[in-house]
């Protein structure tokens, strides 16, 4: 019988590469008895089209149906098919066959009666030599697996015939089995349509081969076969088709029995592949991943008729496909060879050694650390610190975690509603040290040199390549007048805002370019925020700039601030849209300190404190002109902000003005933060404490420091010494503040309160303390202390910024003011009714009285000629006189009075159990989700080892050193004595001549696996990067790198 | 980018980093946010309580207890509220009387506004075989710690002192008695105990003996207290009077004593050592330094006396006698360069017989304040202008008013009729004492203000 062929081009849009693709089938040199067109919801020009390709008929429909329904619909008009060699040729718009296609594939199938489907090699439209598909298989467990994709033609897989299934483009396929075994599965999309027909086709007893020679071209349109691209939708959609099409088949396939169980299965699957997508830095495709679930478990009716289809057609058993199935470790096998040849050769550059330990950072490191041991030598022994705005913390771990979250508040009065975000920081800080919560500061402390040196040379490594001066970032990171204040005036959230920014800095700049980054950035950025919210507004601002030069990583900086976002709504909306009042968010969490705004002069050279008086402190007894430290310590200063403008002049110059521009808006927050009074303490307005926004200023200036000296290379050497030796010198009396008694961090008592009250607290801690306080201005603060008083995780900003003549504050302001004062007012059933069983009558601390001084105005002068003192005496009379409260005896916290009535608990509000277990749940989920995008990977590490180190330059093509070639690590400055590397070679700067670049670059060996020196064109178009400008470069970047580039956990990739 | 465009940007940058610096400077950028609130509170007031000293007391009328108290006779109470106002009273427990006298009298009365204050005095005359004479004093206000210049426990002398504590908790009074030779290491001087409404007598002599002039500074913890001693003399067998010592002004470098009176007629002129029975002024010093204390008395005819310079020892009292001074009413004004505490006495010779009184400096007085005037024979009440402005001072009593002017550093003795509860208005800044003389003997009481403590309190609750 004469062989007949049937052609059916399956069109959706697209007429002209359609009208290629009719023109190649008429080009065929084996002519095709037969074309037939199917237009599914195509436009009029797709019909014309086809009008054209003189099509022998149209079939129109006006559902997009996919490829195999269409095929269905375009048979629908064909007569029974005629016999044993009636074959149908499957196309679509995009798939044109070369000239001798059609006789190839034909007489692929004639060879044998069995053979009912034969496929061809599928190539790329653009690229002819790339292998698009050669056949399809699936693992034991039913996964699809591409035997090629991607591959360069060379002819190496041309041996193969036999597979369990090909790809629909240009299948041609024996016409009465097409129609025994009931066509496509009309369930499935353009994805595995053509593996599950040749599962059944094989099932039915027939066999599916390849036919190589036979090759048709597929621009990748997703009407027949997987749709292609790099875009952020069309890889979602690939990927969701891809689970749906994986869910539906094992369900076709599965035994009955076995159906329920992957029923069930399908949704906690769905979970866990969610979580290994997040590990594998994708989770665009999470979504996918679970519509494609959902999908499947509800709204996958055509299931059954899939299983009696299979059921209908099925002559042979499964295990006769079993040879042709993958097995899962050829699968892994496969993959790690493909890895290992993936990544786009162009853009490689070998990213340098850390070289932590050679360059000599480490010894810096451990010599901070001994340093730091040594300066705060007093505090070695504390189990809690004590003083300034250190508190201990609770006794517990789950008390700590109490803290957290939405729920009552027991702070002063207590209230329901958020927890401040940095309770959360305090919380997983108390949870590193859990025998003792308290314990985690002091840590802190004893180790916060180390960890700033530590976190300098860190980000350092972002801007210079240099071990010297990646040491000088280190010590002008650690020798930061704010961190060092910060340390002397017990300030936990500057201490770690400092210890954080570098991490930040670190991971923000390539945020852009990798997930990995970008959820340690967002992690990193929620602490710093957290600690520090008024550092909201700079880093705001950095990130609305990053997010407009992100290019093709703009959606992950678009997602770096969300669990910042998520950490801060509870508090949001009670502060700020609840009551508007939007600037208390802005309020400095943990424990209220007395907080002095300073002037520009202290401000610019990077003091939150008086610059000129932590000298004049020091120099009472030398008599020294009383100018003269205005004058000299500026000038100590002058080199570092010489060295961050000479950055303007040198290579890197943009990332220089982009690091100004950061010193710029820490300067300028650090101005705002002191003239913004939005918590008062004792009565008395403190402003935001100036000394985190001086952190990213200082980040700004020695940033910008760094760049200049890398700029200059070996020329920066002295200026860069005596730049570092000029703030040693500024900062000295700060960095010694505990030695010379002027630290107000003490090796605390882990209490707050009277041990009395501690006591009776530990076996109720339901009691509640009033505190009292004359203070300067012959008025009184009156504090309501539940349980064991101040605690750090238990402060509230909501509490410190809020309106305090309201409701019960009003009644202990009464109370308190009869207490103090000779009053007829019978105290017992107030007491009782506020649930005070304690009256503690403190004194001033005294930092808190200078506050007075430096008052701008009081705005409610109190018009009582009594101090302190006599407010005092008269508060003991009264108190004493009062037969209300029994007289227990002078304590370290001042005289402590007992109620001699049994003291109410008052009723606490309720909580709404819906938000109480929404916010900490949400929580746990943000943080969860950036911690699992953000652990490595063997694939992240290996993407970024295949990026440059730093940012803003062009990577420094350098020659490799052994660790034991840089010479005695002990040399503080090894890098720049050593003799002409790479770096050091003539001018190579941003608008370098060409033969200079190219002479540098050959100096680099090896840089790319295959030797190549990168032409300047490369470097140019790719790596290169500004933090600002850098995602730009990217998109040349191939889609495989959503890769890691540098987390900060791998620290330990030192060699 | 060529080599020009990138010097001009840095050049611009460098322009820009410079004006920041100068910007910085000028920028003043005006405070942002909350204004710390605050609260101000009222004081509930408290009821107004005014403690009389009670009878007189006499030691050892039972010779089988010698240190025993016995209360003698009962005091006669003038009291009331504002000008015409009426005072509720009680009595207060006296465990250490051995005679079960009825206590103390305790007035109180509902709080009131500034012309309503509570005022009260008493006076008694005994006329005993070992305890003679005339005393008034002021029913005064409880307070934590007072200064009570005056008594002795030499021989012939008999010192009482009285703790009485009218509130509902109990006081723990400690005593620092100081005498001649300074402060005296008095083993039973701290601990007193003095129970919620009760009085405790105690024994001068059994605390501090043999002082010729003691100074007791009284300082109760819980409750306060109305801290008086009782002073009485005995010469061979012949009573020489009583009076009774209520609480001075405390230290001030300032003191001002009113209505010091110099009978025309008294029991000795002069003496060589310390007499009691000579005008003169009791000093101490109470700190650690040393003070130069000028004494200066004025006349009602505004003459000054000759001052008095004394060098006084710190925590040492000297008597400073005034032996100099002609019969009449003096204000006393007292300087020092450390502060200190001060009263005078004198002692009268009548047809009673010898009697001697005790002066107590005086606190400046509010505007307007309620002045008992004790039951007694020539009652004067005596103002003093310390203030360099001119006063009108209106006393008003039973509808009646009279109205004094005094001028600046000036005094005024204005007779009054005993009995009577006065109200003062425009006294503000003024000191004031009564004093009673007649055949009967000398006593005087200063007129105290009320206590301040009820001032508005400012209250801020974060």
């Amino acid at each position: 019988m004469e062989t007949r062929v049937t052609v059916l081009v399956v069109a959706h849009s697209s007429a002209e590469r359609l009208r290629r693709t009719l023109a190649a089938v008429s080009a065929q040199t084996r002519p095709a008895d037969r074309v037939i067109g199917v237009a599914v919801d195509a436009k009029d020009e797709i019909v014309r089209a086809f009008d054209d390709g003189r099509v022998d008929q149209i079939v129109t429909t006006s559902e997009n149906l996919p490829f195999g329904r269409a095929v269905a619909a375009g048979l629908r008009i064909v007569e029974e098919p005629g016999g044993e060699d009636d074959y149908l040729w499957l196309l679509a718009q995009d798939t044109a066959p070369e000239p001798t296609a059609l006789a190839r594939l034909l007489a692929g199938v004639e060879v044998a009666p069995s053979v009912a489907v034969a496929g061809p090699k599928v190539v790329d439209a653009d690229d002819p030599r790339r292998i698009r598909s050669l056949g399809e298989t699936m693992t034991t467990l039913g996964r699809t697996v591409e035997l090629v994709t991607d591959e360069l033609d060379q002819g190496q897989h041309d041996g193969e015939t036999d597979v369990l299934a090909v790809s629909p483009i240009g299948m041609l396929v024996r016409a009465s089995v097409f129609e025994e075994i009931g066509g496509f599965d009309p369930a499935l999309g353009p994805v595995d349509d053509g593996l599950d027909l040749g599962v059944r086709v094989r099932l039915a007893g027939s066999r599916v081969t390849l036919v190589p020679e036979a090759v048709v071209s597929s621009a990748g349109d997703g009407v027949a076969g997987a749709p292609r691209g790099r875009g952020w939708g069309t890889a979602q959609r690939r990927a969701r088709l891809a689970r749906s099409a994986e869910i539906h088949r094992r369900l076709v396939y599965s035994r009955a029995a076995l159906l329920p169980l992957h029923w069930l299965s399908i949704l906690p699957l769905a979970v866990a592949r969610s979580i290994a997508l997040l590990v594998l830095k994708r989770p665009g495709l999470v979504g996918s991943e679970f519509r494609a679930a959902f999908r499947a478990a509800f709204a996958d009716p055509r299931v059954f008729a899939a299983r009696s289809n299979l059921a209908g057609s099925r002559r042979v058993g499964w295990s006769t496909i079993s040879d042709l199935r993958m097995p899962w470790r050829e699968l892994r096998r496969r993959r790690d060879l493909e890895r290992e040849v993936s990544g786009d050769d162009r853009e490689w550059v070998e990213r340098t050694d850390l070289r932590f330990f050679g360059g000599g950072g480490a010894w810096f490191v451990l010599g901070s650390a001994v340093l730091g041991l040594v300066l705060l030598l007093p505090l070695v022994p504390a189990t809690v610190l004590d003083g300034g705005a250190l508190l201990p913390l609770s006794r517990s771990v789950t008390e700590l975690w109490a803290n957290v979250g939405w729920g009552w508040r027991d702070v002063g009065t207590g209230f329901v509603g958020a927890s401040d975000p940095f309770t959360v920081v305090v919380a997983v800080l108390g949870t590193l040290t859990f025998w003792d919560p308290s314990f985690s500061l002091v840590l802190v402390w004893l180790v916060a040199f180390p960890l700033a040196t530590l976190g300098g040379w860190m980000a350092a490594t972002r801007l210079t390549e240099r071990s010297g001066y990646r040491i000088v970032g280190a010590v002008l990171w650690t020798l930061s007048p704010t961190f060092l204040a910060a340390l002397a005036d017990g300030r936990p959230t500057a201490v770690l805002v400092h210890l954080t920014l570098p991490w930040l800095f670190l991971a923000g700049t390539s945020a852009a370019r990798s997930w990995a980054s970008a959820a340690a950035t967002s992690v990193l950025l929620a602490i710093v925020v957290a600690c520090a919210p008024v550092l909201a507004l700079p880093l705001g601002v950095i990130w609305l700039l990053a997010l407009v030069s992100a290019g093709r990583g703009v959606f992950r900086v678009l997602l770096v601030p969300v669990p910042t976002l998520v950490l801060f709504a509870p508090l949001v909306w009670q502060q700020g849209i609840q009551p508007a009042r939007w600037l208390a968010l802005l309020a400095d969490p943990g424990a209220g300190a007395a907080t002095t705004a300073v002037g520009p002069a202290s401000i610019l050279s990077g003091f939150p404190v008086d610059r000129d008086s932590t000298w004049s402190g020091l120099a009472t007894g030398w008599s020294l002109p009383a100018d003269i430290l205005s004058i000299v310590l500026p000038v100590l200063l002058v080199p570092l902000a010489l060295l961050a403008l000479a950055g303007l002049f040198v290579r890197g110059q943009r990332r220089t003005l982009v690091l100004l521009g950061i010193a710029l808006l820490g300067a300028g927050t650090a101005v705002a933060a002191g003239s913004l009074t939005i918590a008062t303490l004792d009565g008395e307005p403190i402003s935001v404490w100036q000394g985190s926004a001086l952190s990213l200023y200082w980040l700004g200036l020695s940033g910008a420091a760094l760049s200049g000296l890398d700029g200059l290379r070996r020329r920066g050497l002295v200026p860069a010494v005596v730049a570092v030796l000029g703030l040693a010198v500024v900062v000295a009396p700060l960095a010694a503040a505990k030695p010379l008694g002027s630290s107000s961090v003490v090796a605390g008592s882990g209490r707050t309160l009277p041990a009395y009250v501690d006591a009776a607290a530990s076996e109720d801690p339901g009691i509640g303390t009033l505190q009292i306080t004359p203070l300067a201005d012959g008025s009184i603060a009156v504090r309501y202390l539940p349980g064991r008083g101040d605690l750090l995780d238990d402060q509230s900003t909501v509490r410190r910024t809020s309106d305090p003549t309201g409701g019960t504050d009003t009644r202990i302001a009464e109370l308190a003011g009869n207490l103090v004062s000779r009053s007829g007012l019978d105290a017992a059933p107030e007491l009782a009714a506020l649930g005070i069983d304690f009256v503690l009558l403190a004194e001033e601390p005294s930092e808190v009285a200078a506050l007075d001084d430096a008052a701008i105005d009081d705005a409610a002068p109190t018009g009582s000629e009594r101090g302190p003192d006599e407010l005092a005496a008269d508060a003991v009379a009264a108190l004493t006189a009062n037969p209300a409260v029994e007289y227990v005896g002078p304590t370290d916290a001042g005289e402590l009075w007992r109620n001699v009535g049994e003291a109410e608990r008052p009723e606490q509000d309720a909580v709404d159990p819906f938000w109480s277990t929404v916010v900490p749940v949400a929580w746990i989920a943000v943080f969860l989700i950036a911690l699992l995008i953000a652990v490595p990977t063997a694939a992240s590490r290996e993407a970024a080892r295949r990026r440059p180190r730093t940012v803003g330059i062009r990577p420094a093509a350098r020659r490799r050193a052994a660790p034991d070639e840089a010479d005695g690590a002990i040399d503080a400055l090894p890098d720049l004595v050593e003799p002409a590397d790479g770096q050091s070679d003539p001018d190579w700067s941003d608008d370098a001549p060409v033969d200079g670049a190219i002479a540098s670059d050959g100096d680099g060996e090896g840089e790319t696996p295959d030797g190549d020196a990168p032409t300047v064109e490369e470097l140019e178009s790719g790596v290169s990067a500004d933090p600002l400008d850098e995602p730009t470069s990217e998109t040349a970047d191939a889609g495989s790198t959503d890769e890691d580039d540098e987390s900060p956990s791998r620290t330990g990739e030192t060699r | 980018m060529t080599r020009a465009v990138r010097t001009a940007v840095g050049v611009v940058g460098v322009a820009a980093a410079v004006a920041t610096i100068l910007l910085a400077g000028r920028l003043d950028l005006p405070p942002i946010g909350i204004a710390p609130a605050s609260r101000t509170v009222e004081p509930v007031a408290a009821d107004q309580s005014r403690v009389c000293g009670g009878a007189l007391v006499e030691l050892g009328q039972d010779a089988a207890a010698a240190t025993a108290a016995t209360t003698v006779g009962a005091p006669r109470i003038v009291s009331g509220v504002g000008g015409d106002g009426d005072a509720a009273s009680s009595s207060l427990a006296a465990p250490d009387d051995a005679g079960g006298g009825a206590g103390p009298t305790v007035l109180t009365a509902e709080p009131g506004d500034a012309g309503s204050t509570l005022a009260g005095a008493q006076t008694q005359r005994v006329d005993l075989e070992r305890l003679s004479g005339f005393t008034a004093s002021s029913c005064d206000e409880p307070a934590a710690e007072s200064w009570l210049v005056g008594g002795s426990t030499d021989v012939g002398q008999t010192t009482v002192l009285t703790l009485a504590n009218p509130s509902t908790v109990e006081a723990v009074v400690s005593l620092e008695v100081s005498g001649e030779a300074g402060l005296v290491d008095a083993p039973g001087a701290s601990g007193i105990v003095v129970a919620a409404g009760s009085q405790r007598i105690l024994s001068l002599a059994g605390i501090a003996p043999n002082l010729l002039t003691p100074v007791v500074h009284v300082m109760s913890v819980g409750a306060p207290v109305v801290a008086a001693l009782q002073q009485s003399a005995v010469r061979s067998i012949t009573a020489e009077g009583v009076e009774a010592v209520v609480a001075s002004s405390g230290p001030a470098v300032e003191q001002v004593i009113p209505g010091f009176a110099v009978p025309s007629s008294r029991p000795v002129e002069r003496s060589d050592g310390y007499d009691y029975r000579v005008p003169g002024v009791r000093v101490l010093v109470p700190g650690s330094l040393d003070g130069e204390v000028t004494i200066v008395a004025r006349a009602a005819d505004g003459s000054l006396s000759e001052p008095r310079v004394v060098r006084a020892a710190a925590g040492s009292v000297v008597d400073v006698p005034l032996d100099d001074l002609g019969p009449g009413t003096y204000d006393l004004s007292i300087s020092s360069d450390e502060p200190v505490v001060a009263a005078g006495h004198s002692a009268s010779r009548g047809a009673g017989g010898d009697d001697f009184a005790w002066f107590a400096s005086t606190d400046p007085l509010d505007d307007a304040v309620s002045v008992a005037i004790a039951d007694g024979p020539g009652a004067t009440i005596n103002l003093v202008n310390t203030t360099d402005e001119d006063r009108s001072v209106t006393l008003a009593s039973g509808g009646s008013s009279d109205v004094v002017e005094l001028a600046a550093g000036t005094s005024v003795v204005r007779p009054v009729s005993g009995g009577r509860v006065y109200g003062l208005t425009g006294a503000g800044g003024l000191h004031a004492a009564v004093t009673l003389i007649g055949g009967i003997g000398i006593a005087s009481y200063p007129v105290t203000p009320p206590s301040a403590a009820s001032d508005p309190v400012v209250v801020r609750t974060r």
